[in-house]
């Protein structure tokens, strides 16, 4: 069994309301993508950050802590939930403003800052704890997730459209 | 070593993998690997900082090695083998492909272990065995799921 935090304090709190609020937000929006695509992007927000906390957080790099302890917690896996509804915020804006052209590097750019206040607000909340990381180190690791990110959904939507003509209607 | 084996074997696996002929739509394979890496980034975490059961070597190259097999190589041989299976009629022969796959990647577990990218304590292959057997349900499961979404989803 996943250990429950020994203290249920601010990083907790911190944790609930903001899944709270986010997941409201992410089911009030109205239906913008397919299911299919929804579910990749989000499943894909979990797993990049899985994978990048596990190489920078984990046995190898060491590099932060996220909660209170440095071993697997039960809370850990729930800081996970946070940002799939971000991921899907920055796509469903993305296409619901038709961002094009320069609109394209200021909206990155906008969206990098929304994460570095994010991971700000995190710090101040002990969701992590850095040992050789800087919030500064974040914001390139930023740039490169966002444009991955968006890439990633454009080549989803661009292949359901080609899919979607290709096959004969029900 | 373990560095040229695992870069290499993964490397030409994703070479062969972007260029086959595929049965599955995209966004069932991306499903696919998507839960792999999931699943086994939560297990190693469980399994290497919880119950300290495994240990990861202290090189570099050795970090590189693991996290080719456990984002790129282990993925891919899975959601080959889904795919693949997906046009087989005969059931018999799906669940001979689907062990091959299972045990080739507990082959490869034990060969990480044999080149000291990790350490065994108190871990041994038939855990890596059950590791991906509930790995290798757990995708092909979600996936049939997953698929009459995108087929319902595509022909409306």
């Amino acid at each position: 069994m996943l250990a429950l935090p020994e203290k249920f304090d601010s990083n907790e709190w911190f944790i609930i309301i903001s899944l709270v609020v986010t997941y409201t937000i992410l089911f009030l929006l109205p239906k913008r993508f397919p299911h299919t695509i929804t579910i990749i992007m989000l499943l894909f927000s979990m797993t990049y950050v899985q994978v990048i906390d596990h190489i920078l957080a984990g046995i190898s790099f060491n590099l932060y802590d996220i909660n209170d302890v440095e071993k697997y917690e039960l809370f850990d896996l729930i800081t996970w939930f946070l940002y799939p509804p971000f991921g899907y915020f920055y796509i469903y804006f993305f296409d619901k403003w038709s961002v094009r052209g320069v609109g394209i590097f200021w909206y990155i750019l906008l969206w990098a800052f929304i994460a570095i206040i994010e991971e700000a607000l995190s710090l101040k909340f002990n969701i992590f704890t850095y040992h050789g990381w800087k919030l500064t180190y974040s914001i390139p690791v930023y740039f490169i997730t966002l444009i991955i990110y968006l890439q990633f959904f454009l080549f989803l939507k661009g292949t359901f459209k080609k899919l979607k003509t290709s096959l004969p209607k029900q | 070593m373990s560095l040229v084996i695992f870069s290499t074997i993964s490397l030409v696996a994703a070479i062969y993998f972007a260029v086959k002929p595929k049965n599955l739509t995209v966004f069932e394979l991306a499903l696919i690997m998507l839960v792999v890496i999931l699943l086994d980034s939560n297990i190693m975490d469980i399994v290497m900082l919880k119950i300290d059961r495994i240990s990861l070597s202290d090189k570099r190259t050795d970090y590189f090695s693991f996290y080719c097999t456990f984002i790129l190589l282990y993925p891919l041989m899975i959601a080959w083998n889904i795919d693949h299976i997906s046009s087989i009629r005969f059931k018999p022969l799906n669940i001979f492909l689907s062990l091959f796959t299972i045990l080739t990647i507990t082959g490869f577990e034990s060969l990480t272990k044999y080149l000291k990218v990790v350490k065994y304590v108190n871990w041994n292959w038939r855990l890596d065995l059950a590791q991906w057997l509930t790995i290798w349900l757990v995708s092909y499961f979600s996936h049939k799921l997953f698929r009459k979404l995108v087929l319902k989803e595509l022909k409306q």
